[in-house]
């Protein structure tokens, strides 16, 4: 075959592929454009009743009750993504009830099962929903899901995990955080959701990352760290300043940053030591803890750092003076180094005119 | 001497079919991640990050020179995007106009004494600096004296508050979600990813409500429309093709996001290069590689930024020629990063791949064009006059003539049908048939056109004549 033949053949497989593709366009569009229309008309009759649901009252509740329970497999299909998004932003009598109507509908058992689809979408809309249903015999199938091949679908689960208050699963969430740090995010918010109840079981493993001093037990401890914090567990207060001792700077950060937010004058001295600490990071760090705690006996430590050579360490001691009340504003007031003169001003901003 | 002419114009279309298969291997690659993207979106955990305490702050830079007339309703936009940590830095680069004027009474802002936490060198001395009083008083305003559009950026990343900063032009509009999406892949690997980029869109032709694109729709003019199909080629298929091979070359200046550290230490924007936003790219790849350090840069397909394409041929022809100088500058600045196995990906891929089939595309285009044309002329002479030379073979070059064009329209389309099965972003069959007739009308005198003004870039730069932007003149969007 010469070289004219082979390019008139190629030729008339693009003139085919073009026009296979055409057609493929034409009828993609068609088809999803129509699905679309249909499923918004279906959609909008059983969307006010789901909402009815939520938000009614008395006997309207009911009613939408009774209506939901009787819907068809295409009234269902039509709401059921937006009523399982809806679900954790409801409280109480009406959480329950959109509960109970999406199990009603076999939402949990759907779920259950799309958990082991080949699709990693599907596994993800199963952990999802799992999640939200957060019915306590499911929570083996989402701790597994921890292992998931797939990240978007280890992420999914990781924040299903946050409807489980229990301590085994933070033990097994605080596992897989450490040993991919790209879930460190969804950890924190699924912490931030379980609450106090992770705080013996984090403060355990902190106290043990003190101890081992390696790299996985650092970043376990680091982000121990930084969920006590957020939980607000006072009573780790301890082993968290014994976390400023000899750590890795990133821990040591860490450690600080959950001092500020527990926010105890108690721990106002370790973290005046951190000030003079040779990195910049830790040093901001320690005087953002300083003004969240704000105390007036922190003025002194603070005052010191409003000539930091790093301008962003200078800027966190000047807004932790303006959070130290009178005497802390009253540093700020009278100083002419230019972050206090920023803060001042910024501060005049917030007042009421 | 007709064994020649065939072989010169086989050449010419092998290098076509070459860039036309590696763009399908990138729309393979793309295809791959952009599929199940969107759907994964919505088991993302976007709202639970929205509400978290300790997400990573975000300064929004807006460069502005005399753009009193749209400044207001892009200020509007940025400060009310979804996101938990936010502020929006307006430079104004020396304006001639009353664009500072209208931001502080439009927006009550004081003067206040911002201290620039970065010593990043400027040509143009800053003069002041305000800050809002409304709301959460997160709206700055450093007013400077003229120094460009990087010089601007390089005073926002100074007077940047926040751990990273985004940056985009005054007149692109962002989806709500648009930060939440793009700053995700620093929470999700904050030591690795040190800069991130998104879609930029094109929204001429689409109805504009309070700085949101609320209606999509294909341009009806055609010069609009053409690069509807590019754009959605270059930025959505071209790009996340590469990220995924990890060699993503160039975040788009209209919406892209760094770490302000990183920024601070690479010295930030270059006030002697054109094409800036692409330098700062390669500029940190360059830097990364030769510190050994570990590190990422994606693009993240769904924020989109949308923006108004030049819809006249004068304006369109001064941007191209400006992107392709930038391109050709890039390359000549960084030309040591060429097949160096130490710069990974970027060096033995990405960048070879940019040298051939981008920044000398419209030196082969042109010449190809002007070899066509020549032949044309042998061919007409042929039917006069007997040469005997039988330099054209007239089925022959029609075949590889349209063969090349067909393959151009197959890859268009492919990109389509992409866009199609992931976002989906228009819908109904007129926008479709007006997409299509994109697709083939692009090939005839547009494609012809852009090669040429590109070329007039690579021959700006050999000449090394004085950068200036030219007048960007913009028909504004459809506003309701």
């Amino acid at each position: 075959m010469n070289v004219e033949r082979v390019a008139l053949v190629a030729t008339l497989l693009l003139v085919a592929g073009c026009l296979v593709i055409t057609l493929c366009l034409v009828l993609s569009r068609l088809i999803k454009d129509h699905a679309e229309r249909r499923r918004q008309h279906v959609r909008s009759s059983v969307w006010r009743v789901v909402l009815t649901l939520g938000s009614g009252e008395g006997e309207e509740i009911d009613e939408a009750y009774a209506v939901l329970l009787s819907a068809t497999p295409a009234q269902r299909k039509a709401v059921e993504n937006d009523a399982f998004a809806l679900l954790p932003k409801l409280r109480g009598d009406s959480r329950q009830r959109l509960s109970e109507v999406l199990l009603a509908w076999g939402g949990l058992r759907r779920a259950t099962h799309s958990t082991t689809s080949r699709s990693a979408v599907r596994r993800c809309r199963g952990y999802y929903r799992l999640g939200v249903l957060a019915e306590p015999g499911r929570r083996d199938q989402l701790l597994r899901g921890l292992d998931d091949r797939d990240f978007i679908a280890r992420r999914t689960a990781m924040l299903a995990l946050g409807s489980f208050p229990d301590p085994e699963v933070v033990e097994k969430m605080l596992d897989a955080a450490a040993a991919e740090p790209r879930l460190r995010g969804d950890f924190l918010a699924s912490i931030d959701r379980i609450g106090l109840v992770a705080a013996p079981g984090l403060r355990d493993h902190l106290a043990l990352a003190l101890e081992s001093r390696d790299e996985q037990g650092a970043r376990r401890g680091r982000l121990a760290a930084e969920a006590l914090g957020l939980v607000g567990a006072t009573d780790s207060v301890e082993v968290l300043e014994a976390g400023l001792a000899d750590t890795p700077d990133e821990f040591r950060i860490a450690c600080i940053n959950a001092l500020g937010a527990l926010g105890l004058p108690t721990s106002i001295i370790v973290l005046g030591d951190q000030l003079d600490h040779p990195n910049p990071d830790v040093r901001r760090a320690s005087a953002q803890a300083l003004g969240l705690i704000g105390a007036a006996h922190a003025v002194e430590l603070l005052t010191a750092v409003l000539e930091d050579d790093n301008i962003e360490v200078a800027r966190a001691a000047a807004n932790a003076l303006h959070r130290c009340g009178r005497p802390g504003q009253r540093v700020i007031r009278l100083s002419t180094i230019p972050v206090a003169r920023e803060v001042q001003a910024l501060t005049s901003l917030r007042a009421p005119a | 001497m007709s064994t020649v002419t065939f072989w010169v114009a086989m050449g010419f279309a092998v290098y076509s079919a070459l860039i036309n298969l590696s763009y399908l291997v990138l729309t393979g690659l793309a295809l791959a991640d952009l599929t199940g993207y969107r759907r994964r979106l919505e088991y993302a955990g976007y709202d639970e990050w929205f509400l978290q305490p300790n997400s990573r702050g975000v300064s929004v830079l807006m460069p502005a020179h005399n753009e009193a007339a749209n400044i207001v309703q892009s200020v509007h936009a940025m400060t009310s995007l979804r996101y938990p940590d936010l502020e929006v830095v307006v430079i104004d680069d020396g304006s001639a106009d009353s664009t500072s004027e209208v931001l502080i009474a439009e927006f009550d802002m004081v003067e206040v004494p911002l201290v620039p936490g970065g010593h990043i060198p400027t040509k143009g001395s800053v003069l002041s600096t305000w800050v809002s009083r409304r709301g959460a008083h997160n709206l700055a305003l450093v007013r400077k004296a003229n120094g460009g559009k990087a010089d601007a950026l390089n005073a926002g990343i100074n007077h940047a508050r926040k751990e990273l900063v985004c940056m985009v032009d005054a007149d692109s509009l962002l989806d709500p979600q648009a930060l939440l999406n793009v700053a995700r892949p620093f929470a999700d690997d904050p030591g690795r990813v040190v800069a991130a980029g998104g879609v930029v869109r094109v929204a001429n032709g689409s109805r504009v409500d309070r700085g949101r694109v609320t209606n999509l729709r294909m341009p009806r003019r055609w010069l609009a429309r053409v690069q509807v199909v590019e754009y959605l080629r270059a930025f959505l298929i071209g790009r996340a093709g590469w990220s995924r091979l990890g060699g993503l070359l160039i975040i788009s200046g209209a919406f892209g996001i760094f770490r302000k550290d990183l920024l601070l230490e690479a010295g930030g924007m270059a006030t002697d290069c054109i094409g800036e936003d692409a330098e700062l790219v390669v500029r940190l790849h360059r830097t990364l590689a030769e510190s050994r350090t570990s590190a990422e840069v994606v693009f993240v397909p769904e924020p989109v930024a949308w923006t108004e394409v030049p819809s006249t041929r004068r304006v369109l022809r001064v941007q191209r020629r400006r992107w392709h100088r930038g391109l050709a500058e890039i390359f000549v600045r960084h030309r040591r990063m060429l097949f160096r196995p130490r710069y990974g990906v970027i060096g033995m891929v990405t960048m070879p791949w940019f040298l051939f089939f981008e920044l000398l595309s419209p030196v082969v285009e042109v010449v190809g064009l002007g070899y066509f044309l020549l032949l044309l002329v042998f061919l007409g002479v042929e039917q006069w006059v007997d040469t005997g030379l039988d330099l054209v073979n007239p089925p022959v070059l029609l075949i590889l003539l349209t063969a090349s064009v067909l393959f151009s329209v197959f890859v268009t389309l492919v990109a389509l049908l992409a866009e199609e099965v992931s976002f989906r972003r228009y819908r109904g069959l007129p926008d479709l048939f007006r997409a299509i007739y994109a697709a083939v009308e692009e090939n005839i005198g547009y494609r012809q056109l852009n090669a040429w003004w590109r070329f007039g870039g690579i021959v700006e730069m050999l000449r090394r004549s004085a950068h200036h932007w030219g007048d960007m003149q913009r028909a504004g969007f459809d506003q309701t």
